[in-house]
């Protein structure tokens, strides 16, 4: 029975199983072992370097000479990226030379990936088989001639590492990347942002459409470099910015300006995090800033003795972007201040908004009855409002039920997915 | 809604609701290709699928026949296997046997989420097991010769300590 299934039903089910299992299970019969060498199976691998290179007889000789001219994208990873200092020196240095002969073997069978991933490559200190690692990565790179993708997200390599993985990218790829991510890519408080040769290799991917940095690799030089060197194809920049990064250096609106009349469809994307004062947030919220995405995760105040202004942030934002402005969401934590009639502003005024996620407190419980006849009149078009209110005493609670009564049927009529659910804190529209 | 007729391979007749019907892919073709109206008193025969399974399909395709349609690109597939929703664990609760079935079902049917349901449900009674285990599991024969099974150990010993 189970040995008689068709090839592409077992070539299904395998696609579930890890390495350790697709080895067992090519043992088991003819037709079982003939099914784990359907391309499919092997079009995207991942590799935990600590974990799957071990041994005498390592996983990256046998896995390269059976399968490995199917793979099309390989993430390379570490299962564990943190150890404890003294644990690390010793393995990391076997398994960083292990890394380093698979990445050697990759490379001689001419593997051409399109996508490459680096993920939780956390490098504290120096030891000595990372250099061979690194080297390998790059000669690797440097080979690939059909790249569209390459991550180093959370790499946390240093500039001069960075660099040379990028310069070996450019080598081969330059028509085709599409996809750069470098967020965590470079090690903490380390800004290149005028780095010249990162500014220099920056444009010479011609094909880029989305870049994905964090602010430190951000200025008004890494804006010139990809409106000189166009990348006229650019559409979504996405700036994670962090605790006071805002603060070491500023980006001028001119800089914006020159690269959007360059790239006319960019949208940018801020991931904000740790940060809330408006005095921080004002000097990247510029008004040729194209923003279409604006995510807050206030996090963690230290300063409880200023204000953190969220109202001239939010201001800021429904003024500065009134035609951009796609998807919201501000995680506030117990803001003191009064965001009620902004919210309805933002939702009145900012015609491309699709999606709000409010996280924090709303003074009068009519603001959300404002903003359910908005949806109801038709001035927004939401799919789905959710409520989720989060200590409500009994009178509010009344008000909820009157407001859900009022609406619910409306609500319903025009397709929305409406509910007003018991407690926890979080206010979705979209 | 309309209905429509499916007859099993033994031949009992199932009355199904057209929309539920259409989330085979087999049978949406089917009725659009030979343009089978849906008011016509037509009876749609499906000669691979026996009453007992087909009953079960129907089933699962009545619960899920509001699921939002499973996402397109294969490249980003999730291979995570210990998503399967509680119902559909109780609903493949069953013999081998009908595991089996089903599985044959969903393809011949082109049901795309029975069909990762029923295989993930499979990858999970592999995991962790030796071949031997695998073979006793599932009853196969192992087919290779002496010679042929050295040799395919020896190639598959990279992940046979973890």
């Amino acid at each position: 029975m189970w040995d008689q299934l068709p090839e592409l039903i077992l070539t299904q089910i395998f696609s579930h199983l890890g390495h350790g299992d697709r080895a067992n299970v090519a043992q088991v019969c003819r037709l079982w072992n003939r099914a784990l060498s359907s391309p499919v199976l092997w079009r995207s691998v991942t590799v935990f370097i600590d974990r799957d290179l071990r041994g005498d007889f390592p996983l990256a000789g046998e896995l390269t000479a059976k399968y490995w001219q199917h793979i099309r994208c390989l993430e390379l990873a570490w299962s564990r990226p943190y150890l404890l200092p003294r644990e690390a020196r010793v393995t990391r240095n076997t398994q960083a030379e292990a890394g380093a002969e698979f990445l050697t073997i990759v490379r001689a069978k001419n593997v051409q990936l399109k996508k490459l991933v680096l993920t939780d490559w956390i490098f504290i200190c120096k030891w000595g088989n990372r250099g061979k690692l690194l080297y390998s990565l790059a000669s690797f790179l440097g080979c690939q001639h059909n790249l569209e993708t390459l991550s180093l997200l959370n790499a946390t390599l240093g500039v001069s590492d960075v660099l040379r993985l990028l310069a070996s990218a450019s080598k081969g790829s330059t028509e085709h990347l599409a996809y750069l991510d470098l967020r965590g890519a470079f090690r903490e408080w380390q800004a290149p942002h005028s780095n010249p040769r990162y500014l220099r290799l920056l444009g010479r991917f011609r094909a880029l459409t989305i870049l994905r940095l964090d602010y430190p690799a951000l200025s008004d030089q890494t804006l010139n470099a990809l409106t000189n060197a166009a990348p006229r194809v650019l559409r979504t920049l996405h700036v994670s910015v962090r605790d006071s990064d805002s603060r070491h250096h500023t980006i001028t609106d001119t800089a914006w300006h020159n690269l959007v009349l360059v790239c006319p469809e960019l949208t940018v994307s801020y991931t904000i995090v740790n940060i809330s004062h408006y005095e921080d947030m004002c000097y990247f919220l510029l008004p040729s800033v194209p923003l279409a995405r604006f995510q807050m995760f206030s996090g963690h105040v230290w300063d409880q003795s200023r204000s953190r202004n969220f109202r001239s942030t939010v201001g800021l934002l429904i003024t500065h972007y009134t035609n951009t402005l796609a998807e919201v969401m501000l995680q506030l934590r117990n803001n003191r201040e009064m965001l009620d009639d902004l919210l309805i502003s933002m939702l009145v005024r900012c015609k491309h908004l699709t999606r709000l996620q409010y996280d924090g407190i709303i003074r009068s419980l009519d603001t959300l009855r404002d903003i359910c006849q908005l949806q109801a009149e038709s001035n927004t078009r939401f799919r789905t409002i959710h409520v989720k209110p989060r200590n409500v005493n009994a009178r509010n609670r009344a008000i909820l039920n009157d407001i859900n009564y009022h609406y619910d049927h409306k609500m319903m009529e025009q397709g929305v997915d409406f509910r007003i659910e018991d407690p926890a804190s979080v206010l979705v529209f979209y | 809604m309309p209905n429509i007729k499916l007859q099993s391979s033994d031949g009992e007749v199932f009355e199904v609701d057209v929309d539920i019907a259409k989330c085979s892919v087999t049978i949406k073709t089917m009725l659009e290709d030979l343009g089978m109206d849906e008011d016509e008193e037509e009876v749609v025969p499906l000669p691979n699928v026996n009453s007992a399974i087909l009953r079960k399909v129907i089933q699962w395709a009545t619960y899920h026949k509001d699921d939002p349609p499973p996402p397109e690109d294969d490249e980003n597939k999730d291979k995570r296997t210990d998503d399967i929703s509680s119902w559909d664990a109780d609903f493949l609760k069953v013999d081998q046997g009908t595991l089996y079935e089903l599985i044959l079902a969903a393809n011949y049917l082109d049901i795309k989420g029975l069909l990762e349901v029923t295989c993930k449900t499979v990858a999970n009674m592999i995991k962790g097991k030796t071949p031997e285990e695998v073979r006793k599991t599932f009853n196969i024969k192992n087919d290779f010769s002496p010679s042929e099974e050295e040799q395919v150990r020896k190639e598959n010993e990279w992940c046979e300590e973890k």
